[in-house]
């Protein structure tokens, strides 16, 4: 993944630094933005890595303007009112031409900015809430992924890129991942990387117990993530997950 | 608010008459299974969207 923070095309290296962002308000507050889903050619746009992100959670569901030969009983969207009282006033609306005409639709609520195409902007409000930076990357590339459990230490190098450490000393670390249970040590715990948000101070998963703690963060803002959905995704490859 | 320029609505012109005639449906929750595989443009975006996909999924060790 270090390679891909500098990757030839830019928006490659930006998501690597702002997929936290938008990780953190799904998790905290669910897909605010339906996705747009054009029936006739099987395409989502806007809402692409909205829908990745909900695959790295694994929602269960999510929102969707769909468009297109209707497929199950959904309500009607017949006029400007009815797309307001989805999405508010904080809008822009767009009819694009592809092989049909397609309604594009996005939401502002979440980031507040336009980009000059008229998508939401999401990236440059994560990036001014980031500094332009991710902390918690630039800290793992340095000190490796510290893990706080009660095993006698080790370390891992991962591809001579990365670095695991375990121990039970981990805590001494601005940054570290709290482990509850060796046997979650066997997961490939370096799947929560979109997880780690510099903003955040604590992430906590009730159903493992896992937490991700950030002293760099904001030591009040709390959340509770299921981070056990990310860590067993079956559709995964296991090259993908290595 | 926003903070472009703009603080209100961005809406075509003719939208309400064009919505009235074209089948566009609200589900507020979708399950994720029921969206269709995506298709992309072109070979390099495709390229560049399965690097996308593979960040944002798993880790590159």
């Amino acid at each position: 993944m270090i390679r891909f923070m500098d990757y030839e095309n830019p928006i490659i290296g930006v998501m690597v630094t702002t997929a936290c962002w938008l990780v953190t308000s799904m998790s905290e507050q669910g897909m605010l933005s339906p996705l747009n889903i054009q029936g006739w050619n099987n395409n989502v746009h806007p809402g692409i890595k909205r829908y990745i992100v909900a695959h790295y959670l694994q929602f269960d569901a999510v929102p969707v303007l769909w468009q297109g030969p209707e497929r199950t009983s959904k309500w009607k969207i017949n006029c400007l009112r009815n797309l307001e009282e989805i999405y508010g006033r904080n809008i822009s609306v767009k009819l694009r031409q592809k092989d049909h005409v397609c309604l594009e639709v996005s939401s502002h609520s979440e980031s507040n900015w336009r980009d000059p195409s008229g998508y939401d902007f999401w990236v440059k409000a994560a990036l001014e809430d980031l500094g332009n930076q991710h902390k918690i990357f630039d800290y793992v590339r340095d000190h490796g992924l510290n893990l706080l459990c009660d095993v006698p230490g080790y370390t891992i190098n991962n591809a001579d890129v990365f670095r695991t450490h375990a121990s039970r000393k981990a805590d001494q670390h601005d940054f570290y991942l709290e482990i509850p249970d060796a046997q979650l040590l066997e997961k490939d715990l370096w799947q929560l990387y979109f997880h780690f948000d510099p903003r955040v101070g604590l992430k906590t998963c009730p159903v493992t117990g896992i937490k991700i703690v950030n002293k760099l963060g904001d030591p009040n803002w709390q959340i509770e993530v299921d981070l056990a959905r990310t860590l067993d995704r079956p559709w995964l490859s296991e090259p993908e997950k290595q | 608010m926003f903070r472009d320029e703009c603080d209100l609505e961005r809406i075509p012109h003719g939208l309400d008459d064009w919505l009235a005639r074209e089948p566009i449906y609200y589900h507020p929750a979708m399950p994720l299974d029921q969206i269709p595989p995506q298709r992309c443009g072109d070979d390099e975006y495709i390229q560049d969207r399965q690097v996308l996909v593979i960040i944002v999924t798993s880790v590159m060790k």
